[in-house]
């Protein structure tokens, strides 16, 4: 009898073990992908996630390396090899992490993109207001997507030619959250039509959006730190005057010109004031950072200021045509050129002007450093895309706005638009913003780097470099990690790497 | 005393006792064979009666039996004698020499004969672990189980050792065995955390009938350890084990410290190599040339001292056996502020409550606390200090050290350092398990066992705000760690007879195993005052974090073993596993094995062979799995509210504007399963000339596929690896272990012994995006290749020499197959680029390890000698890359070597130019790490029985003598070869031991 009544014990105690039978474990730091995406407020973090891994990718090497490899810099004495293949184009290879680097963020930022835009569809809105704040995060999805295709296209291809971009290869496009998949290169009038398509759709969503309740409940902190219809626009008119789409280029810049929401700077003091305390009218948008946990690149290697010998040790300086190009009364000069003492190695120069768009801030730190919001769009390229596309289909708005420039900027209108001068006046706007080594390419000239300010402190290797007009690493290699991995680009590197 | 209880004794079994037949006093004498000498405290019983007694301190008895009736007697260790009573008896007992160290448990199940056992098992017997001068019980095991490596990394008093069995099948999991304690799972440190003295026996299992019982976890071999019990028995007297040893360390081999340069030799090669300028090495020369400092001197120390002790008391009654214990064990390393102190206390029990059930509980707890320095292997406060320049001294004009800057060196002396900025560890682990055992009817054994295995550990880092190197801002960081496993096991056995010909046994069973880890940890910074350090205290740069991880196991399993008469074995086991860490779909696993053994020797045919003793020849075939990936959610995709960038390997923020955001932060393998192995052994076990010379080989092919390795993506998916299983391994080797008793007479005996493993590994096959059409993969960071129908090898640009007229350093260019090891003269490159990089043929694991050694014994004294060696070393010694770099680390010491070096052109120097950078990682650094030890020296006396019988209390004392790592041989030129990695840098060094101790049992 006792045997039984312990033998059945001892069952009882053996099926209790049996029940833990449970064998799901989730894990405590992070959440299963598939349960990411549940209510509107998953999708919102989801979004700003996206937002900050955007912000990763823009200045720093995302910017400096292209215009460091244009003809804007020369590299000084105490450049420390830093960023110096670029700089030498020859020794420029597929392996080089400044040119993987823009590649990787911008897919980085496509797969979290299109995790939100392929699965927003699990989420149920309960109300209008869910119904507004999800349609105003898939317009960010949308439009941070295209963003990313256009960052590509634009180093890793070639020019938009209306004649050959059916044909030209593109990049890679994906639009599904799916590592295994491996596409070949599309061309590059397909990775544009993708793009249109993507801010169409950000359009789309965006008109559905209540902007007022917007500003007060998701925009907490800056209306022009996260994306809006406007900002779409200023887009969308970059990307026709990159596709030679004139006509539409003029409409969209116009568009956001005339609402007069974003008026240029009048005085020197506020454009100045436009560099050195991210503040202004004109920015359409720019991307918000701190000195915490949400760190922004910076383009300090220009300046290089030194808090002990209270000196700038840059590794870069602008060549002298850089610095002749700004009159004085240029409101540019004051903002972009700084004359100051110089330190290269031992030497110490009192006239030379380092490139100080990015100057030194003590908004973020106590010691000084060069930390901005990073810039996305501003109206003043609006109007120099307005002026450049009139070149070509001869409209009056572009002679007007480009004079509208010149006096905002402090100088005298011209009498005739040309497309030189719209390239004189492009260049010196948007000097250092990343956007040199694209111009060059899309106005198929040469590459020429001039006289030195002082022939002493810059590196006589590639200080005088010529590069005829389309050659081939103005279009940057498809990163050798690709190439190896992706069975469809096995051959598909570009020519000359 | 003994008499008046044998008296006490006889009264009392005379009252209870029917007697029948006529009866009367028998004496007798009992005396052991071996030695001639009485036996205290044998049992003498008549059998099939409780009449029972014990010999007393001149083995004589006396108990009342019935002529003709027949005496059982019996003593640990020794052959039972069942003898007719007769008076003034003379029993001679033998010594069950084959009964004491044959008894193995193996997976789940009661304990066997080692004969029996058709797995491949090797028994270690508690006196290789005994007594030995280091916490670390596995460093004890090295070379003494063939098959079986194992490595000390360091001479840091809290190091635990690393153990591969049968090579390496794995690329990104685990390569530890299963260690398991009493029937329960445990890792190597909760094992480290208790005193060694505790253990019975540790058998290392190997081959697929052993091993595939423990299924899913079973790949990469089992270590199971038991924990000593106590006895059951009548009257068994308790026995008290009373230790104390007292050691002493120092460096194990210092020839790497010894061949940096003194002040005269360093002065001289700067003027020679023109590094240091003449004015430099003139002003140095008159200001601080007197100065010679050894610095290896400095920051280790000649010795430092061990203490231990402990004591165990164990024993029973027919009911109940007990053993507990209590030990202390403190221990200083040489380098500043390295020590180790352990407290353990263990409680074991079991008792039969009636004839159908026992119960039983075994408690082990254990405190430790460790202090180390805080500063890395490269740094040269610790790692690489002995870079100091040997003209400075840290003792000033009085000969006190300097207790802030060490004047010259320019940095803080080790004192002062790790005074400033401790780092403490400690730790409380308690092991333990309760079970039941129900014997309803006879040869039916169902048991269930309910085990933990549970440590918390608390980190403490600081920097006090007196430290000068950050005044008034110290810092703290507590870390808070917790770790528990909870096994379930449920068993039935039943073991059956047909004929007394036919024996079989069968064996089902459940378990259950739950693991959860937490970890906690509170950052500040803005420390004030040394006397307020905590993390209440910090004013600025505040932290806190957190981790929590689990997983669990639900496994049902069943053996089933079957003999005819003790002379054909065959056995067959099945396993099923599923395990959390693997996806719903890939979760469960199936593990069998099958095994046979013929024991040639019982055949009538070798009758006549008489040279030979036993003949086993056995062989098994089976699965095991690996499923220790390290990450517990390895399958998972995840979001989290950070992600990392490939190259930079920085974990990026993902908040925007203040406001939290997600990002996707890993890509997982929703595919992913177990990595399987399939191990195959034959083996020969022989016994010859009366089990004189004992000869095992065994050979096996191990087959692991479905191996877990990170395949590379291409940005474009927006991640950069995601693990798969997708390569295939494969092992075979040779084990051979001989033990003799080349001399063996009462008095004195020789028994040499000899073991060698031997194990190729290689890949065969790997990813299908691997270059050249899956064929092989360069691993930058490691300097490894991976590369199809080779082992893992280690590669980097092979030197080629000093070119003897431009004083270039030069590199042979890798052939068209970078896999091959190509050293073609004429294609040499003088600068190491990408396609310098290829495989240098030098293998990551060493093929070949083993031990020679003996034991000689004359009367009570005895000599063991154990050397252990492992051969096809390969270790990359990045000491080097600093030591003998003068251009990079300019201004420093270096090692006399790099005076060879070009000046002029017909040249032939070890060096080039010094334009050039000397050293580069290159295969200059991959250096043969094979070497040779003398393990463990130990001089032990067992002092005479008849001397302790004039005491009357105590039973045995023994005084030994051990020292370990006594001297090395090596051509490795870094400080340690030991290291179990693929590179060295700035170790804490294995340190040599002498130690003596007393042992008393009571």
């Amino acid at each position: 009898m006792k045997k039984i009544i312990l033998i059945t014990l001892t069952a009882a105690a053996v099926s209790l073990g049996f029940n833990s039978c449970d064998l799901d474990r989730f894990p405590y730091s992070e959440i299963e992908l598939s349960q990411g995406m549940q209510t509107v407020s998953d999708v919102r973090k989801l979004t700003d996630g996206s937002y900050s891994i955007l912000r990763a990718g823009t200045y720093g090497r995302h910017m400096m390396t292209q215009d460091i490899q244009s003809d804007i810099f020369h590299a000084t004495l105490s450049y420390g090899n830093r960023y110096g293949l670029p700089y030498s184009w020859d020794n420029f290879n597929s392996t080089d992490y400044d040119l993987e680097a823009q590649w990787e963020f911008a897919y980085l930022l496509i797969t979290n993109v299109n995790n939100i835009i392929a699965n927003h569809e699990t989420v149920t809105l309960e109300n209008e207001s869910e119904e507004n704040l999800m349609a105003q995060y898939l317009g960010e999805a949308y439009m941070m997507r295209a963003i990313a295709y256009s960052r590509l296209i634009e180093r890793f291809a070639k020019d938009y030619e209306p004649a050959s971009a059916a044909s030209d290869p593109g990049v890679p496009v994906l639009l599904e959250f799916d590592i295994d998949n491996k596409p070949p290169r599309s061309s590059v009038q397909e990775v544009y039509d993708q793009i249109f398509a993507d801010i169409a759709a950000a359009k789309a969503q965006f008109a559905k959006v209540d902007w007022d309740k917007a500003t007060a409940t998701a925009l907490a902190g800056g209306s022009n730190m996260r994306f809006t219809p406007d900002a779409a626009t200023a887009f969308e008119a970059r990307m026709y005057l990159y596709t030679h789409q004139w006509d539409k280029a003029i409409t969209a810049a116009e568009s956001v010109i005339s609402s007069s929401k974003y008026p240029l700077t009048t005085t020197e003091e506020d454009f100045v004031a436009l560099w050195v305390d991210d503040q202004g009218t004109e920015i359409i948008m720019h991307l918000y950072g701190d000195e915490v946990k949400e760190g922004m690149n910076t383009n300090g290697n220009y300046t290089s200021y030194s808090n002990s010998e209270k000196t700038y040790m840059p590794d870069y300086l602008p060549e002298q045509w850089v610095v002749d190009l700004y009159g004085d009364g240029d409101h540019r000069k004051a903002a972009y050129l700084l004359n100051a003492d110089v330190q290269i190695e031992a030497a110490v120069y009192t006239d030379l002007y380092v490139f100080n768009k990015y100057p030194r801030t003590t908004r973020f730190s106590a010691s000084g450093d060069t930390r901005h919001y990073p810039m996305l769009f501003r109206s003043a390229e609006l109007y120099l895309i307005v002026a450049e596309a009139a070149v070509h289909n001869s409209n009056a708005a572009g002679l007007k706005r480009l004079n509208e420039l010149r006096v905002a900027r402090g100088l005298e209108e011209i009498s005739a638009l040309s497309l030189d001068a719209v390239k004189e006046e492009r260049t010196k706007e948007l000097m250092g913003e990343g956007v040199r080594l694209s111009d060059l390419k899309r106005w198929n000239m040469p590459l020429s780097r001039g006289a030195a300010q002082k022939d002493d402190a810059v590196i006589p290797g590639n200080k005088d470099k010529q590069v005829a007009a389309g050659a081939d690493k103005f279009v940057w290699a498809i990163p050798s990690i690709d190439i190896q991995l992706n069975p469809n680009l096995k051959n598909a590197q570009n020519p000359g790497w | 005393m003994m008499k008046k209880l044998t008296y006490l004794l006889l009264c009392l079994v005379m009252g209870i006792g029917i007697t029948n037949a006529q009866t009367s006093s028998v004496t007798g004498t009992v005396t052991s064979a071996e030695d001639g000498e009485p036996v205290i405290g044998a049992t003498v019983q008549v059998k099939g009666t409780n009449t029972g007694t014990i010999t007393d301190s001149d083995g004589k008895f006396s108990i009342v039996a019935s002529t003709g009736a027949t005496l059982v007697i019996s003593y640990l260790g020794m052959e039972t004698a069942e003898l007719p009573a007769r008076n003034n008896m003379k029993v001679v007992l033998n010594t069950a020499s084959q009964l004491l160290d044959a008894v193995v448990v193996v997976g789940y199940g009661s304990e066997k004969k080692v004969g029996t056992v058709v797995g491949s098992v090797a028994v270690v017997d508690k006196a290789v672990i005994e007594n030995k001068p280091t916490a670390n019980v596995f460093d004890a095991l090295q070379g003494k189980v063939a098959g079986m490596q194992v490595f000390t990394s360091s001479g840091e008093p809290s190091q635990v050792s690393t153990i591969k069995i049968r090579g390496v099948g794995s690329l990104e999991a685990s390569t530890a065995p299963l260690y398991i304690m009493d029937g329960a799972p445990v890792t190597s440190s909760a094992v480290m955390a208790m005193n060694a003295s505790d253990f019975e026996s540790i058998s290392v299992l190997k081959d697929a009938s052993a091993t595939s019982i423990y299924g899913a976890r079973a790949a990469n071999g089992v270590i199971v350890i038991t924990t000593k019990k106590g006895v059951r028995g009548k009257d068994i007297k308790p026995t008290i084990t009373l230790r104390g040893q007292y050691t002493s360390s120092s460096m194990a081999n210092t020839e790497f410290f010894d061949s940096l340069m003194s002040t005269s030799e360093l002065l001289a090669f700067w003027r020679k190599s023109g590094l240091q300028s003449e004015a430099t090495a003139d002003r140095i020369e008159s200001t601080y040339g007197h100065n010679n400092t050894n610095w290896r001197k400095y920051y280790y120390k000649d010795s430092a001292p061990t203490y231990e002790t402990s004591l165990s008391i164990s024993g029973g009654n027919e009911r109940l056996n007990y053993f507990t214990s209590v030990g202390l064990f403190s221990s200083e390393g040489l380098a500043a502020r390295s020590k180790y102190d352990r407290y353990t206390v263990r409680a074991n029990m079991s008792g039969r409550l009636t004839d159908w059930l026992t119960f039983g509980m075994n408690l082990g707890g254990g405190f430790d606390e460790s202090e180390s320095s805080p500063y890395g292997t490269n740094s040269t406060n610790r790692g690489i200090a002995v870079l100091a320049q040997p003209f400075y001294t840290p003792y000033d004009e009085n000969g006190e050290e300097y207790y802030g800057l060490i004047p010259g060196w320019n940095r803080y002396s080790t004192t002062y350092l790790t005074d400033k900025n401790p780092y403490d560890n400690n730790r409380i682990t308690l092991n333990g398990n309760a079970f039941l055992e129900l014997n309803p009817i006879e040869n039916l054994k169902i048991r269930t066992q309910l085990a933990t295995d549970v440590y918390d550990r608390r980190v403490t880092q600081k920097r006090l705000p007196s430290y000068a190197g950050a005044p008034n801002n110290g810092y703290i960081q507590e870390d808070f760690y917790r770790a528990t496993t909870f096994t379930f096991t449920n068993t039935a056995e039943y073991k059956w007879k047909i004929n007394s010909l036919h024996n079989f046994s069968v064996l089902g069973g459940h378990e259950w195993i739950g693991y959860y880890y937490s970890r906690f940890y509170g950052y500040g910074e803005g420390l004030q005052d040394d006397r307020l350090t905590l993390l209440s205290h910090t004013t600025a740069a505040q932290e806190v974090s957190s981790t929590k991880t689990e997983y669990a196991y639900l496994s049902f399993f069943g053996r089933a073993e079957y003999n005819y008469n003790n002379r054909y074995f065959l056995d067959f086991s099945l396993r099923n596993d599923q395990t959390s860490r693997f996806p719903k779909d890939n979760r469960s696993g199936m593990f069998w094995s099958v095994g046979a053994m013929w024991k040639m020797k019982e055949e009538a045919f070798m009758d006549g062979v008489d040279f030979l003793s036993h003949l086993d020849i056995k062989g098994s075939y089976g699965t095991q799995g690996i499923s220790d990936i390290g990450d517990n959610y390895a399958y998972y995709s995840l979001l989290g509210t950070s992600y990392e960038n490939y190259y930079a390997n920085a974990s990026f923020n993902a908040d925007y504007m203040k406001s939290s955001g997600w990002a996707i932060s890993k890509v997982g393998n929703p595919y992913m399963g177990w990595e399987k192995q399939a191990l195959f052994t034959v083996a020969v076990d022989a016994g010859l000339f009366d089990e004189r010379l004992k000869v095992e080989v065994e050979f096996y092919n191990k087959n692991n596929s479905d191996v877990l390795v990170a395949v590379p993506y291409p940005y474009t998916s927006g991640v950069s690896e995601v693990m798969k299983n997708t390569a295939k391994l494969n092992n075979k080797g040779i084990e051979v272990s001989i033990d003799a008793d080349v001399v063996k007479t009462s008095d004195f005996n020789f028994s040499p012994y000899f073991r060698i493993g031997y194990n190729k590994q290689e890949i065969t096959q790997l990813f299908p995006e691997a270059t050249n059409d899956g064929q092989y993969w360069y691993m930058p960071n490691y300097g490894v290749y991976w590369s199809v129908g080779n082992p893992v090898s280690f590669a980097y640009p092979i030197w080629a020499g000093v070119n003897s007229e431009t004083g270039q350093p030069q590199w042979y260019l890798a052939g068209e197959d970078p896999t091959v090891p190509t050293k073609d003269p004429n294609r040499v490159s003088t600068s190491m680029s990408d396609a310098t990089i290829q495989n240098t043929g030098k293998k990551y694991y060493a093929p070949v390890q083993g031990s020679i050694g003996f034991n000689v014994g004359y009367k009570g004294l005895s000599l063991q000698a154990d050397f252990t060696y492992q051969l096809g070393k390969y270790l990359i010694n990045n000491d080097k890359y600093f030591f003998e770099n003068p251009q990079s680390f300019n201004g420093f010491n270096q090692s006399r070597v790099v005076n060879d070096f070009w000046q002029q052109p017909g040249d032939q120097t070890r060096f080039p130019s010094t334009q050039y950078q000397f050293t580069q990682f290159d295969s200059r650094l991959i250096e043969d790490a094979s070497f040779m030890r003398l393990k463990n020296l130990t001089l032990a006396y067992d002092l005479p029985k008849s001397l302790l019988n004039k005491t009357g209390i105590i039973r045995g004392a023994r005084i030994y003598g051990v020292a370990r790592n006594l001297f090395t041989i090596t051509n490795y030129t870094g400080p340690d070869p030991e290291v179990d990695n693929n590179l060295t840098l700035g170790v804490n060094p294995n340190t040599k031991q002498f130690s003596i101790g007393v042992e008393l049992t009571f």
